[in-house]
């Protein structure tokens, strides 16, 4: 019997992942509409929130698309999809569009593109589907090809340059071969290897933006006072981390319920407020108890689409499954983190909630992934059961 | 491990994560919460004082000794320093791109005509920004004042020209340039913190941005200096083509009317515009005053505009109060006799109402006029240098070049020895010498160590049994048998040293250091211009003086009998002490009358000494001054005074120098009330009756009258 479309789409939509994503999009379109009302002067339906509506119809109509194809002719033509996304990047680098200092959109008409964030969504999939029927990877040598997989988008986003996108590829890469069953002690030990690489890295690899940040970071630790004078710290709290310091002003100021709108005193500017410090927004407007909805949402999300990695039977559907929650859970982790002044700035964007057309479209179309994969429940089995 | 421990592991790795962010927001938003919201207040309110008339400062008879006078302020606009000027080689006329404000030559005559020092024109403003955009780079065709055309007529002239406006403020033409290179600087720093409010812009938006707040700031007015002189306003204002970009404000500048005389009484008002300055907290009575003379200050405060982060708005206003006027205990013209009685000696001169403690006369010298602070002050970090330089030159092995320059070092800090900012009425601690005497004699019959009849024999030099001190306690002859009232009019040393001695044998010595404390010694005064420490009425050692080493011989304790060793007091004490021989009240001294319509309190202590001791006691004093004693000899027999001298060895042994007293009272007289006063002199050769007496005699003369006594 054959279905309708609507039909169909609805019975691979997996609830327990598209109710918390809706919610966290709701969150997202108000958040952005209050702060269009204050910082533009605009009505709610002006600037930025209308603008995420209407990506929102855009990434509910590919979500819609994506539901209609079975995960398993996506993971089939996954590394046709690497290969075209790895030329979109280097297409990229050739336009060279260049905004705010990085070259990362293409534009096609008035729609700004980003290949990275796409490439992202494209390298779960890859991975799934280069690690789903081997066992190669259970050896050190083994490991090369996944990381070579991994480490060639990252390079060409790392031209750009986008830090944060490239960054996530990192526990993506490393939470897939958990999952699928690579030894804990070669991931240990290229991890220590990373750790060690790490000062050279800032020292040689490192923008001098990207070093302000790190020493801005380090100096709001709460040790550093101690280390340094207090004018050396008034100089770097305004210089290298005016935008932490703003961030953190907003959050502080939300108390539990919020900043009043009565209050005679201006809200802080929080820089970058409707992207990558959209969470700032969110705990200064809804406080302590919008904080706590937004994260006990995602975590929400996060946990059932475990769930669904815990379910699924296929390799492949199961290791999506863990790609997504760790791009998901990794980028929100360090946007949240980054505004309350635990991590360092990178730009990344908070999913669902900043403003962002291309990340909003693939944050939805990863959650439809999810939700096609617990749609379509297989019957295949993987190679011993990863074990 | 399984695959669904393994996811296991990855959902606790998530929570974990949650609840660590959860435990940040919560110590960020509740815990922190007051702390963001006060940090939050402060970054998006500004506050500006709006300082209201500040009070006068008036003496005794009404006449204003310090107000608010207008002042000239030297103000640059960058902005309007940039450009072309042109010069008319016919007639030399310079001309500013914008022609100044229209006026035709006859109008700038007559302008010129009513700068005199009586009149304080308005500033002739220079034409709005809008104007001078409009007009850039526009230059005339025709001469506004040969009235010539033709090409080649003008021809470009450096407009950097700063040698009319370095004339008149009488600097060097580099002084100007580092001036406006700094206050280049500060508006570099002015855009960069303002461009902090906008780093949500992008590249080309904040490019404009930038731009926008550096016109912005090119066009606000800078201070190039405070307080020029008529002749820089004068030139500035009249002649904006020669000094372009260049402007001058008028501004309110307390001036110190009362010049010299009340240079160290009145002092300094706190500076607001200078906080880094050691003297922003002011001086005199500036300073004591600074509440009730600055009034209320009024505010203007601004709140960032929620829809324009980058901008503040007005969110109240609140108009200043007004200060009030304080008015002083001191006319005008009898501070400026003592004054002019010191002359170029160093010392001073205190007169008080023996009754109510009102400070008739708090002179003090040398002085220095108001404007010369700075270069006072200079002098100090000029020693600084020297011998900073002094130490370099030495570790380069130019020893001669060290020596001079610690010679130069060494001149400067003996010129400051005689530190003409020391108000030697308050602060300078002198041992009192014989002025002491009364107050032994009065301490020594109180406790039974003499009597009034008593008689005791002075040999020149006092002894206990066989033991003679000659060289410290001595008479300057022998007085033979003399009692209480000859040992005040001879001035006996072996006499008061006897007493002491007896005081000591009998252990009631604390009753002396008692009776001269209720006199006032080692007794603050109630003046607020007097230090912390105020002077020892006997062994009390300076606290720099205190160590361990530190031990009081015999000799010593017995010299406070006469005023020397330990004990220190001030003119002002001294001045006081007599006020209580006079009337047996001690007062606390003031030199405020009133501030605004408030009196000043008046405070009186007893001395607890019977009526006739005190008679006894001002009956010698009053001899003292008898025809034919030395006092008489120099004048101060006019009066009717009660006087005592005193001499004090204060520098090295065989130096000749002396601190010299006379202090004394006088009853109420030619419509003058009952006065106690006080005379010292630093650095004497001679004796009190040869040095003091004759500025006293020449004060007097203008404070009382020249009549000779009625």
């Amino acid at each position: 019997m054959k279905m309708s479309r609507p039909r169909e789409i609805l019975r691979h939509l997996h609830w327990p992942v598209v109710i918390p994503m809706a919610i966290l999009l709701l969150i997202g379109t108000l958040a952005l509409s209050d702060l269009t009302v204050r910082v533009t002067g605009a009505g709610m339906m002006g600037g930025w929130g209308i603008k995420q509506l209407r990506w929102l119809l855009i990434g509910a109509a590919a979500s819609a698309a994506l539901l209609l194809v079975p995960y398993k002719a996506i993971v089939e033509r996954a590394y046709l999809a690497y290969g075209l996304c790895l030329l979109l990047l280097v297409v990229v680098l050739v336009v060279n569009d260049e905004r705010k200092g990085s070259s990362r959109w293409i534009n096609l008409g008035s729609i700004g593109f980003q290949p990275s964030e796409l490439m992202k969504l494209t390298l779960v999939v890859t991975l799934a589907r280069f690690i789903r029927f081997r066992s190669s990877y259970k050896t050190f040598r083994g490991l090369g090809a996944p990381f070579l997989l991994t480490v060639l988008p990252m390079a060409l986003i790392l031209l750009q340059p986008d830090l944060g996108t490239a960054l996530i590829c990192v526990p993506l890469l490393f939470t897939t071969l958990f999952v699928a069953g690579a030894r804990l002690q070669h991931l240990a030990v290229i991890l220590l290897l990373g750790a060690l690489a790490i000062y050279p890295v800032y020292e040689h690899g490192l923008e001098e933006y990207q070093k302000a940040r790190m020493r801005g970071f380090i100096a709001q630790l709460p040790f550093m006072p101690n280390l340094l004078t207090k004018a050396e710290r008034k100089r770097i709290n305004r210089e290298e981390n005016y935008q932490v310091e703003q961030s953190k002003t907003a959050v502080g100021t939300g108390g539990w319920t919020g900043m009043e709108e009565s209050d005679e005193i201006a809200r802080p500017l929080v820089p970058e407020g409707h992207n990558d410090f959209i969470f700032a927004v969110v705990a200064n407007r809804w406080g302590f108890f919008g904080c706590l909805l937004l994260l006990g949402t995602y975590l929400w999300l996060l946990c059932a689409i475990l769930m669904v990695a815990v379910r699924q039977r296929d390799p492949a559907g199961r290791l999506i499954c863990v790609g997504v929650f760790s791009i998901l859970g990794f980028q929100g982790f360090v946007n949240v983190s980054m505004t309350i002044g635990l991590m360092p700035i990178t730009g990344m964007t908070l999913p669902f909630v900043s403003y962002g057309g291309t990340s909003l479209v693939v944050s939805m179309l990863a959650v439809a992934l999810v939700s096609n994969v617990a749609g379509r429940p297989s019957f295949e089995f993987g190679r011993g059961d990863f074990a | 491990m399984t695959h669904a421990q393994r996811l296991l592991v990855l959902a606790g790795v998530a929570t974990v994560s949650v609840l660590a962010v959860g435990t940040r927001l919560f110590n960020l938003q509740i815990a922190q919460s007051e702390t963001w919201a006060e940090d939050l207040n402060k970054r998006n309110t500004l506050n500006e004082p709006i300082r209201g008339r500040r009070g006068e400062i008036l003496d005794a008879r009404g006449e204003v000794l310090a107000s608010d006078l207008p002042g000239y302020d030297l103000m640059v606009v960058t902005a309007g320093r940039a450009g072309v000027l042109y010069r008319c080689t016919n007639c030399d006329h310079d001309m500013h791109v914008v022609p100044p404000s229209g006026k035709s030559s006859e109008n700038q005559a007559a302008e010129d005509a009513l700068w005199t020092k009586e009149t304080v024109p308005t500033p002739i403003l220079e034409p709005s920004l809008a104007a001078m955009n409009k007009r850039e780079h526009k230059p005339y065709t025709r001469c506004p004042r040969c009235r010539k055309s033709g090409a080649g007529l003008f021809v470009q002239r450096d407009r950097r020209d700063l040698r009319p406006l370095a004339r008149v403020l009488k600097k060097d033409v580099r002084w100007i340039q580092n001036r406006l290179a700094a206050l280049h600087g500060r508006n570099d720093w002015r855009v960069k913190r303002a461009m902090q409010d906008y780093p949500h812009l992008t590249d080309g938006r904040r490019r404009k941005r930038r731009a926008a707040f550096r016109r912005e700031m090119g066009w606000q007015e800078l201070r190039v200096r405070r307080d020029v002189s008529y002749e820089t306003a004068r030139e500035v204002t009249l002649h904006p083509d020669r000094n372009p970009g260049f402007r001058i404000h008028e501004t309110p500048v307390r001036r110190n009317l009362g010049g010299k005389a009340f240079v160290h009484l009145i002092g300094i008002p706190a500076d607001p515009y200078e906080r880094a300055n050691s003297r922003a907290t002011g001086m005199g009575l500036e300073r004591t005053y600074d509440h009730a003379l600055s009034g209320e200050a009024g505010y203007v405060r601004r709140i960032r505009n929620p829809e324009r982060p980058g901008e503040f708005m007005i969110a109240e206003r609140r108009q200043p109060i007004g200060g009030v006027d304080v008015q002083l205990t001191i006319a005008r013209r009898d501070q400026e006799a003592a004054l002019a009685a010191l002359g170029r000696r160093i010392g001073a001169l205190v007169v008080i109402n023996a009754e109510t403690g009102a400070v008739l006369v708090l002179a003090s010298s040398p002085t220095y006029k108001p404007d010369e602070l700075g270069k006072i002050f200079s002098y100090v970090s000029e020693r600084s240098r020297l011998r900073a330089q002094a130490k370099i030159a030495e570790k380069a092995g130019n020893k001669s070049k060290a020596d001079r320059l610690r010679q130069r070092a060494q001149t400067i800090r003996q010129q400051r020895r005689i530190d003409p900012t020391v108000n030697r009425a308050v602060r300078g601690f002198y041992p009192p010498g014989s002025t002491m005497k009364p107050f032994t004699a009065i301490a020594a019959v109180q406790q039974g160590a003499v009597t009034l009849d008593e008689m005791i024999e002075c040999r020149k030099i006092f002894q206990i049994g066989d033991h003679l001190f000659g060289h410290t306690l001595r008479c300057n002859s022998t007085h033979g048998l003399t009692n209480l009232r000859g040992a005040l009019v001879h001035s006996c040393n072996v006499y008061f040293q006897t007493a002491m001695h007896r005081m000591y044998s009998t252990g009631t010595e604390p009753e002396f250091m008692a009776s001269s404390h209720r006199f006032g010694f080692g007794r603050a005064t109630g003046l607020a211009m007097e230090p912390k420490w105020v002077g020892s009425a006997t062994f009390n050692l300076h606290p720099k003086q205190r160590t361990k080493k530190s031990k009081v011989q015999y000799g010593t304790k017995l010299q406070a009998a006469i005023g020397q060793g330990l004990v220190t007091a001030t003119p002002a004490q001294i001045a006081r002490a007599y006020a209580g021989l006079l009337t047996g009240q001690v007062p606390d001294l003031h030199v405020v009358a009133r501030v605004g319509s408030q009196l000043s309190p008046q405070h009186r202590t007893s001395v607890q000494v019977a009526p006739g001791l005190l008679d006894e006691i001002r009956t010698a004093l009053r001899a003292n001054n008898d025809p034919g004693t030395s006092l008489a000899r120099a004048g101060l027999d006019r009066w009717e005074l009660g006087v005592k001298t005193g001499t004090a060895q204060v520098g090295k042994r065989g130096s000749g120098e002396h601190t010299t007293w006379i202090a004394g009272f006088a009853d109420e007289q030619r419509n003058r009330p009952a006065i106690a006063f006080a005379i010292v002199l630093e650095r004497s050769m001679g004796s009190a009756g040869s040095e003091c007496s004759g500025p006293l005699s020449q004060f007097f003369e203008r404070f009382y009258g020249a009549n000779r006594r009625e």
